[in-house]
């Protein structure tokens, strides 16, 4: 149960964490992977089809540059619409973080 | 993943395995994998590194299926869409009244024989009934057991039929309010799972009593026309109780 806890957290968070990522500038997608596995402790193989279901809903957009080598580059943007639900997940993260460490500490 | 040695066979089972599950846009996503290998190649990772990070080929297909939305993005739906659906909801209900309060007929016949059997029990045993003409002389223990053995059955499918109405009126008087609630509202909370409901063992306990009294009535019955035959070719409540 503990795994399945810890499991669902974060994948609840990902793509709150991947949006306010990709709000503060343009990524490509294993700079965005990497990141994200690294600091969530996850595994970089689930990040990618996290962001494609983000692409697929609206939320971030991409582009392909060409890299100077290797195949090109798929780079991230958020949306208008990405930027409404970061802003109102934001929030509703606070309000989460504030209600479970009241929890916490009772 | 012990046989997938090197990208191009990790790849190539991954394109399989989409095109299995009828994923669009697999060039794509397969893009996606192959500028993970040049990266983690130009940072020193050999091919089975690479791979040994990544999730077996099946699960990572299985994750791209589009399944019910999940994502942060929930839209409340307008208002003409919630009213739809809830007048939906009630044209269902409406519907479904005249089955439920047939189910609800039946439940209640079995409690009112589980009223009038113990009843008739108490009064095989009672001399100069107030019902009249129901007497028995001089109960030998072969026509008091069956007295008390529908007193108990009567008793037990009464509390089991009773219950299981209130039980069922509950879930039917909460399902409406939360869920035409929850339609109107249009929020993707389940409000239901926020009200304490009756456990499936308990509803099971519940059934089984209700159908073991019904078993122990009719075996009841069954013994009370027996004990006709053996007495006197049938059953007369017409004596007076005689010490």
């Amino acid at each position: 149960m503990q795994n399945d806890l810890s499991v669902q957290m974060k994948k609840g968070l990902l793509e709150l964490c991947a949006l306010a990522l990709v709000a503060k500038r343009e990524r490509y997608g294993y700079e965005l992977a990497e990141v994200l596995a690294e600091k969530t402790d996850s595994s970089i193989g689930t990040i990618y089809p996290i962001l494609r279901k983000m692409k697929d809903a609206g939320l971030l957009t991409t582009q392909l540059s060409e890299a100077s080598s290797g195949p090109p580059r798929k780079y991230y943007y958020i949306t208008d619409q990405g930027h409404k639900v970061l802003e109102r997940e934001t929030a509703n993260w606070h309000r989460l973080r504030r209600a479970v460490n009241t929890f916490i500490q009772e | 993943m012990k046989d997938i040695q090197t990208k191009e066979q990790y790849l190539s089972r991954l394109r399989a395995a989409l095109k299995h599950r009828k994923i669009d846009d697999i060039d794509d996503i397969i893009l996606d994998y192959e500028d993970y290998f040049a990266q983690t190649a130009a940072k020193g990772y050999d091919a089975a590194e690479s791979i040994r990070r990544l999730p077996a080929v099946d699960m990572l297909a299985k994750s791209y299926l589009h399944e019910a939305p999940d994502t942060l993005d929930t839209e409340k739906p307008s208002l003409v869409t919630r009213s739809a659906k809830l007048i939906g909801a009630l044209l269902g209900d409406i519907l479904l009244l005249p089955i439920v309060t047939l189910a609800g007929a039946l439940l209640v016949c079995i409690a009112a024989m589980g009223i009038l059997l113990p009843i008739a029990g108490v009064c095989m045993l009672l001399p100069h009934s107030w019902l009249g003409t129901i007497n028995v002389t001089h109960p030998p223990l072969v026509q008091l057991l069956p007295a008390v053995g529908l007193l108990i059955a009567g008793g037990i499918a009464t509390l089991g039929a009773v219950a299981i109405v209130v039980e069922r009126s509950y879930a039917v008087l909460r399902r409406s309010l939360f869920y035409h609630y929850h339609i109107y509202s249009g929020r993707s909370v389940n409000h239901l799972k926020f009200v304490p409901s009756i456990s499936k063992h308990t509803r099971r306990l519940l059934f089984k009593v209700v159908l073991y009294s019904g078993v122990a009535i009719a075996t009841q019955l069954v013994l009370l026309s027996i004990i006709s035959l053996i007495t006197d070719g049938s059953i007369h409540f017409t004596s007076t109780w005689r010490n």
